[in-house]
């Protein structure tokens, strides 16, 4: 048994040596990293780049939403019960440069802060995005994601399983269709399919340089409804109504405005 | 030292019997899960099985208990086989789906015969795969009316589920697991031996009567173009056809997939195996029986844009239209319905 016991004692030793060895010139050596290291001369794996927090300020005509509220839309009284859209495509550039965390988003008209994932340092000056989801992941398989991924199966579902797909904006609520002033009627806006995805561009002024980042963005609902009969064209589950959920999709771009 | 020295004794003791129990147990073939083998007869082609879903043994196990599980449904009240009975040839006689709290859906409930062959799903193709397909009852208001997620916490609450997932697929039970599982239950419903196959690989040249065999010359004829789109050995071609029901379709079909015009009324030609056991006919089950349908091929459609050119007046004669329905009763397979690997487990 001596063989072993020598034996146990040089794989000791080694290893101790193995960590003595390296531990003097080790750390974090890429410059974009908020615990950059001038002199590391080995990666020791312990790099934390800048993460964009967006900040989603859900909004009705410049009223702060809130589930349940009524407001005017398109001179008709409506209250929403969910509104929520998908955004991916991510892309943070400072002119020349642009960074895209690759991270799906479930953006819900309930809940106001999303990580956006890591993003290099500098003067940002434009954040780009698609509401949707982009045409490769629209048709994967759902079941395959983490329950907490923002692509899993969700309630309320996010996905058509008969026509499989995203529902990339998702609407619904009751509307005031017969005009006595309370809401009444539901309105069910559930869009998706490749043709409807649409990019949107905003300037900003971002300093990144420091662990968390964030980028105040405003919602205004109502502007997905422009040019809507809100005592009509109540129902669009893109398949049926199609015209509809174009119209959606193409108000994508007024939704959004930078804030300060 | 004594301790130490016994401790790594143990250990070196501990990998080499692991790794001599793996060698025989692989040599043995006792790691390797059962595959199983789907009972097609030479000649006729094999379906293509995801290579991520490959059949076992517990795989079609598991699916066949979920198959006939109600916990699937919000309220516990229906489960797949529901509208999938092994005596109406794996669909049902209602003319649309009925759902939980007697709920009316839109389409008939398709036949499962063969279904490991579909390229695609549901009745607008809009589903890519078996696997994809088993969310759509669930999730549809008119059918099981459930919520995925929800349902994946019914399910993780399970344990019996939990050790057959594990068993069968190494993972704990969850909706990869529910749908790759119901998928491959799903698989296994073969049906190559009704008359019509036996007299066409010969086993037996009787197992058509006279009229049976006139009316497979008149299917297959120019005359009636019926196998144009019927062809053997599945008797359908998977396309998308319009067959003139109706001049404005309040079910658009496969327009409702791909938004072009030029779909609308188009329909998933369905597979006629086991079809005298799946009436009513027709995407929404308007017609009872089969002499309909055949009525309805004969007059040639009422003229659709989109209607398929091979949907012209027939003038069938009587007799014709007898020999062509004997031959529909031919595709019955009564092996296949009486399979009680089909059924739930006893």
């Amino acid at each position: 048994m001596n063989l072993y016991r020598n034996l146990f004692f040089l794989a000791l030793l080694s290893t101790a040596l193995v960590f003595t060895a390296c531990e003097e010139n080790k750390g974090c050596t890429d410059p974009n990293s908020i615990n950059f290291d001038p002199d590391a001369e080995e990666s020791d794996g312990s790099c934390r780049l800048p993460e964009l927090m967006i900040h989603f300020h859900p909004t009705v005509n410049g009223q702060d939403l809130a589930y349940g509220s009524t407001y005017e839309v398109n001179g008709v009284n409506i209250r929403f019960s969910v509104a929520q859209f998908y955004i991916s495509g991510l892309q943070l550039s400072d002119g020349s440069t642009t960074d895209e965390p690759g991270q799906y988003l479930l953006v819900k008209g309930d809940s106001h802060m999303y990580n956006a994932g890591e993003v290099s340092k500098g003067t940002k000056t434009s954040l780009a995005f698609n509401v949707g989801v982009d045409s490769v992941t629209n048709h994967l398989d759902p079941t395959t994601y983490e329950a907490d991924h923002p692509l899993a199966p969700k309630n309320p579902p996010m996905h058509w399983n008969w026509d499989a797909g995203y529902q990339f904006i998702k609407l619904e609520g009751l509307a005031d269709a017969n005009g006595d002033g309370t809401p009444e009627a539901p309105f069910e806006y559930h869009i998706g399919k490749d043709s409807n995805l649409r990019g949107v561009s905003l300037n900003i002024d971002l300093n990144v340089a420091s662990e968390t980042n964030m980028v105040n963005v405003m919602v205004n609902y109502a502007k997905f409804l422009e040019g809507l009969d809100l005592t009509t064209d109540l129902i669009s589950h893109t398949g049926d109504f199609p015209v509809i959920a174009k119209t959606i999709a193409d108000n994508t771009s007024s939704v959004f405005m930078p804030m300060p | 030292m004594q301790l130490t020295q016994t401790y790594i004794q143990g250990v070196i003791l501990l990998i080499l019997l692991l790794m001599v129990s793996c060698q025989s147990q692989e040599e043995a073939g006792l790691i390797q899960p059962e595959e199983v083998m789907l009972a097609i007869p030479a000649g006729y082609p094999a379906p293509i099985i995801p290579e991520e879903n490959q059949l076992t043994a517990s795989r079609v196990a598991l699916g066949r208990a979920l198959f006939y599980d109600n916990m699937l449904s919000l309220d516990s009240t229906m489960s797949c086989g529901s509208c999938h009975l092994l005596n109406a040839g794996m669909a049902d006689h209602n003319a649309v789906s009925i759902g939980i709290e007697g709920r009316v859906g839109f389409r008939n409930v398709p036949t499962l015969t063969n279904i490991a062959y579909h390229p695609y799903f549901f009745t607008e193709g809009g589903s890519p795969s078996l696997e994809r397909q088993v969310l759509g009852p669930i999730c549809n208001n008119d059918e099981f009316g459930f919520n995925a997620a929800e349902l994946a916490i019914r399910l993780k609450d399970n344990t019996i589920y939990q050790e057959l997932a594990e068993e069968a697929y190494g993972r704990p039970m969850d909706l990869y697991v529910l749908t790759r599982a119901l998928a491959s239950f799903e698989r296994t419903m073969i049906s190559f031996n009704s008359p019509y196959d036996l007299y066409e690989r010969k086993e037996n040249i009787n197992a058509l009567s006279p009229e049976a065999q006139r009316g497979r010359e008149l299917f297959f004829s120019t005359k009636t173009n019926c196998g144009g789109c019927h062809p053997g050995p599945h008797l359908t071609n998977f396309a998308f056809e319009n067959v003139g029901l109706e001049k404005a379709y309040a079910d658009k079909g496969r327009y409702r997939v791909s938004l072009k015009e030029e779909d609308i009324g188009k329909f998933k030609v369905p597979t006629l195996r086991n079809v005298a056991l799946t009436a009513p006919y027709m995407h929404d089950g308007r017609m009872e029986s089969l002499e309909e349908v055949i009525e309805h091929y004969d007059q040639g459609g009422v003229g659709h844009p989109n209607q398929h050119p091979f949907i012209k007046p027939l003038s069938l004669s009587d007799s014709e239209k007898g020999e062509l329905l004997a031959f529909l009763h031919s595709l019955t397979d009564s092996s296949f319905i009486q399979n009680s690997d089909f059924l739930p487990k006893p």
